[in-house]
């Protein structure tokens, strides 16, 4: 799809401030007041530009706006309004707003008519029926609201989140299957990357549309089959960090592609060896450090045009390299790592550090496995990308589980404001019996200005996930 | 049929027409520039009355803004075939598009009407990737067939194991690290400017960086079959850098693998003898004879690489390399190809000397340097050989050569002394008089016994008996007091002129027997030898005068 921006990211958060204001100064001052009129001049017009292609919708759905179909991305500077007008909806049980494309000819008056009967709803036992029984009245006719959504029209109204997370699982999943796939028939050059390339361009889009929800979904681990999860969690990072240093999407592409097939090498080698409790012996080791040599000749051996085959060979090639070039395969001929190969190296070692294996019962937690990346900046990876790595993650990266201040556990979901690397915004988990840990409320911890600082909560520390029994990327696919 | 079904129908069948010249026609034919322009007015003109336009495509119908514009079976090879069998739902073509976009949406449906075998890509790639600013469309995911485990949810990954579940009351020991400082982890401006230098290059990326890590991966394979798989795709690399004009990346491919043959740089056992057959074949004229006439156009740092390149090639790449010394190029061009045909004859000789038997004149003459520099018994050989060569100025260069390099004692070519080419004499009787030599003196004073010269020969003839006069001895003396003073009974200018050379033979001998034979000539009762001696004598008292 071509890249435009969409209309929340455009008008959204103007258009709620703009409500908001009006709604506020309506509520405060007469109608001759010059901060009501400029107020509902400022609205008009927002109006005028969001309605010239048709009729839009704001509407209220798990405590996030959606306008024209899409949620309304957090903004640090926009939370506050929101915050207030989710209340505003909430308590007048409006579940939406509809503005039809006759808005643009409705007068003053008649906007600022709307903003009263809309506060005064409040005060009705049925505000949204009342008010759409008043509006229909006085004739508004170029406005509707709808009740607070019962679970099925929530679900109609929400599709494009869902249509969203249903692409993520999907795409997930198929290139689960897509590297089982290649991994097995590589050898005998059956299979191409055309499959493949779809699923890195789909990666590549919706890292675009929610990168925290691809970097949610990477936090998937599958003891069976790890080598394959590892490698589409390795690819989503991968691809994300690329995004973050500004990649085109066709080399984002290619680097997506590349930490799916970065582990094909693993094939060649022996489950006992892969799967080992403990040290291993010398002759084990040499198995092991032949698998990115393994995979440079599955990928050779793909059915796969000769332009794309060299962008995606060298990644998996480098990425047991370090910077100096020291590491395996070793190497005569090459001085330096590709820009590919330094990302895949980062994103497959924090991948590893955070997932169990058998060889090392201990997983690290998100933040740990930063902290110890850290340490080895400049030596097992490039600083400057380690380093926008942990910029785009968070000093708690998204999925981490973590306990806050106030002994509550929470899942980071997101660093919205792009300054703020410490401060996530998290989904606390709250206890539904059994151990069942299900979604309790959005906290921003960056956003607690107002509050004082002995209420303001923030994290103490990473949690294994594991050890918890929790699956955050279910979350962010609301699967709970 | 409605004003707006019509104008839909007008703008769906121009798009067809546009995209039947494309498949016709080489892009810039004008009845192809002609369809696209036809087609963007039309479609401008649809979008401004209309709005966006838009077909969805179906298996057995087109539709616009819930119109068909087709029904029944898509023809294969026409655009709404191709769109549904590469899975696009709909393509909807907004308000701004423009010419080129238009032009390079045909261009790709065009390019990909017909699937490859081994796939190049596919629409769907080629429009993701093109990025157009006025075009949307939407994928059905055809290539993902749904499964049960398909729809699973995420629990049903095994997220931990056994082994690692009994271990969890470990798993959350915390690291004792404070946590990173975020301004710890911020860009510094120079960090920034290496940052987006990366990026910039990554994004310029060559289509050969892959080369070294190929070149590395050969070192390391231990079986045979992996470096000949490696091997392959270089030798198709090595092609299309050719192709592609990238001689650094031939280069490095061709570097990179005389390396492997140092000793112990290979592990896997007969990869040395792979090596060997890869350049081989790749110095073969069906390998790279089409590019020999490009490299008479290449720009001189292009050469130096050349150069370089054809050094690493096996010599059997001469039969291309060497017309390349004929194409008049400047000299610093010719010497760094010579240079290069040089290295490889020295490798094996055998490929220059064969060249040396099937090419003309020209070319010959052209490689008798080449295998002078060359050196060795083979290259010597040949170039005896090529003294006896049919053409007389490859026979003079060869001649020339070998006494250039004393190669050959010049009475081992004595036979030449009777070339048809008077070049080719000279240089030979010039040879035989460099030096004192027994040899020389023997075949000249037989040669001299046995052959009758005509009157047009007397320059020649003078010059053999000065020829013998330099590398004579007194062994000679006897022959030439003979020539000098016989009697004939028939004199004529033919004997004066023997005389005469007698006497420059003798004076040139440089000894007192021959001194003595060439003054009591000039006694001589008989007025020819004393003629001829006291020429000789005048002409050396001449000479002591002017001397002194």
């Amino acid at each position: 799809m071509s890249d435009q921006q969409t209309l929340p990211v455009r008008f959204g958060h103007d258009f709620l401030r703009s409500l908001y204001h009006m709604i506020h100064t309506a509520r405060i001052y007469r109608d001759n007041n010059q901060l009501v009129g400029k107020s509902v001049h400022s609205f008009q017009s927002i109006l005028n530009e969001i309605t010239v292609a048709g009729d839009i919708g704001l509407v209220l759905w798990r405590g996030r706006f959606h306008i024209g179909g899409e949620r309304l991305p957090y903004r640090r500077d926009g939370a506050g309004v929101v915050s207030a007008m989710v209340e505003f909806f909430s308590r007048r049980r409006i579940g939406g707003i509809r503005f039809l494309q006759a808005s643009r000819n409705a007068s003053s008056e008649d906007i600022l008519l709307f903003a009263r009967l809309f506060t005064g709803a409040l005060q009705e036992r049925d505000p949204s029926g009342w008010l759409d029984r008043k509006l229909r009245e006085v004739g508004l006719v170029w406005v509707q609201v709808s009740p607070k959504l019962d679970d099925d029209q929530a679900e109609e109204a929400a599709s494009h989140e869902e249509k969203l997370y249903e692409k993520a699982r999907n795409t997930y999943f198929h290139a689960v299957e897509t590297v089982m796939d290649v991994a097995r028939k590589a050898s005998k050059g059956m299979v191409g990357v055309r499959k493949a390339r779809r699923l890195a361009q789909n990666i590549v889009d919706l890292i675009r549309e929610d990168k925290a929800l691809m970097i949610g979904l990477a936090t998937i681990k599958d003891y069976d089959d790890y080598t394959y999860t590892h490698s589409v969690n390795v690819s989503l990072l991968a691809t994300c960090l690329g995004r973050h240093i500004g990649l085109s999407d066709v080399s984002l592409e290619y680097l997506s592609v590349c930490g799916l097939l970065h582990d094909l090498g693993k094939i060649g080698v022996s489950k006992e060896v892969l799967l080992k409790q403990g040290a291993l012996s010398e002759s084990e080791w040499e198995q092991m450090r032949a698998h990115p040599l393994i995979g440079v000749r599955q990928i050779l051996m793909l059915n796969a045009p000769e332009a794309l085959r060299s962008r995606i060979i060298l990644g998996p090639f480098e990425h047991h390299l370090n910077p100096d070039m020291t590491g395996y395969p070793r190497t005569v001929f090459m001085d330096r790592l590709s820009l590919l190969g330094k990302i895949l190296r980062i994103a497959d070692v924090y991948e590893a550090l955070t997932a169990q294996r058998a060889y090392r019962p201990h997983s690290y937690t998100p933040d740990e496995a930063l902290r110890k990346m850290w340490q080895e900046a400049g030596i097992h990876f490039d600083r400057i990308l380690l380093k926008r790595f942990i910029d785009m993650m968070g000093i708690f990266p998204v999925g981490s589980v973590v306990e806050l201040s106030d002994g509550r556990i929470a899942l980071v979901m997101d660093y919205p404001d792009e300054s703020e690397r410490s401060m996530p915004l998290v989904m606390c988990l709250v206890d539904q019996g059994g151990g069942e840990l299900g979604r309790g409320e959005d906290i921003y911890l960056a956003g607690q200005a107002m509050k004082a600082s002995t209420e303001r909560l923030n994290i103490v520390r990473g949690l294994s996930p594991e050890g918890l029994g929790i699956n955050p990327a279910q979350y962010f696919l609301h699967e709970k | 049929m409605t004003q707006v079904q019509s104008d839909a129908r007008k703008v769906f069948v121009s798009l067809l027409l546009a995209s039947k010249n494309l498949s016709l026609y080489p892009e810039g034919h004008s009845l192809c520039v002609s369809a696209v322009s036809r087609c963007h007015a039309q479609l401008e003109e649809y979008i401004r009355k209309i709005g966006e336009f838009r077909i969805e495509i179906e298996r057995n119908r087109v539709l616009c803004g819930g119109h068909e514009m087709h029904s029944g079976p898509l023809e294969e090879g026409t655009l709404p075939f191709t769109l549904f069998r590469d899975g696009i739902r709909w393509l909807e073509l907004m308000e701004g598009v423009t010419l080129e976009e238009i032009q390079q949406i045909l261009s790709i449906i065009n390019r990909y009407t017909v699937l490859s075998v081994e796939p190049e890509g596919d629409i769907v790639t080629a429009f993701w990737e093109a990025h157009f600013p006025h075009a949307q469309y939407e994928v059905a995911d055809l290539l993902f067939e749904l499964s049960p485990e398909q729809t699973a949810t995420v629990s049903t990954f095994h997220a931990v194991s056994p082994q690692a579940k009994s271990a969890l009351p470990d798993a959350c020991a915390p690291l004792e690290d404070p946590p990173i400082d975020p301004g710890m982890v911020e860009l510094t401006s120079l960090e920034q400017d290496e940052l987006t230098k990366m990026v910039e290059d990554e994004e310029k990326a060559s289509a050969f960086s892959h080369l070294n890590m190929l070149l590395d991966s050969l070192l390391q394979y231990e079986d045979e079959g992996d470096v000949g798989m490696i091997l392959a795709v270089l030798s198709k690399e090595f092609k299309g850098s050719l192709v592609r004009h990238h001689y650094k990346a031939s280069l490095t491919i061709l570097e990179g693998l005389r390396y492997g043959l140092k000793p112990g740089q290979l592990k896997a056992p007969g990869a040395g003898r792979l090596i060997e057959e890869f350049f081989i074949g790749i110095s073969g004229a069906d390998s790279i004879g089409p590019f020999q006439e490009e490299w008479t156009l290449v720009s001189m740092s292009e050469a130096e690489t050349l150069g370089r390149m054809f050094q690493c090639l096996h010599p059997r790449a001469l039969d291309t390399l060497a017309p390349l010394l004929l194409a008049h190029l400047p000299d610093p061009y010719e010497k760094i190809f010579e240079d290069a045909m040089v290295v490889l004859s020295r490798r094996d000789p055998g490929p220059l000397v064969v060249l040396t038997d099937h090419s003309d004149d020209r070319m010959v003459a052209r490689l008798v340097p080449v295998l002078y520099r060359v050196g060795g018994p083979a290259v010597v050989e040949c170039l005896m050989r090529l003294t006896r060569h049919s053409s007389a100025p490859v026979r003079r260069l060869a001649l020339k050569t070998v006494f250039h390099g004393r190669m050959s004692p010049p009475a081992q070519l004595f036979q030449l002394i009777d070339d048809p080419d008077e070049a080719v004499r000279r240089i030979i009787l010039k040879q035989l008089g460099r030096e004192r030599d027994p040899v020389a003196e023997q075949l000249l004073v037989s040669y001299l016994k046995s052959r009758r010269f005509d009157a047009g020969q007397t320059d020649y003839m003078t010059d053999c008996f000065k020829a013998l006069g330099k590398c004579g001895s007194q062994q000679c003396v006897a022959f030439l007091k003979e020539r000098l003073m016989r009697r004939k009974w028939m004199p004529g200018a033919l004997v004066d002129s023997e005389r005469r050379a007698a006497a420059l033979a003798l004076a040139a001998l440089k000894i007192p027997e021959a001194r003595q034979v060439i003054q009591q000539a000039g006694r001589s009762l008989f007025p020819s030898p004393r003629r001829a001696a006291r020429a000789v004598m005048d002409g050396s008292a001449v000479k002591r005068k002017g001397g002194q």
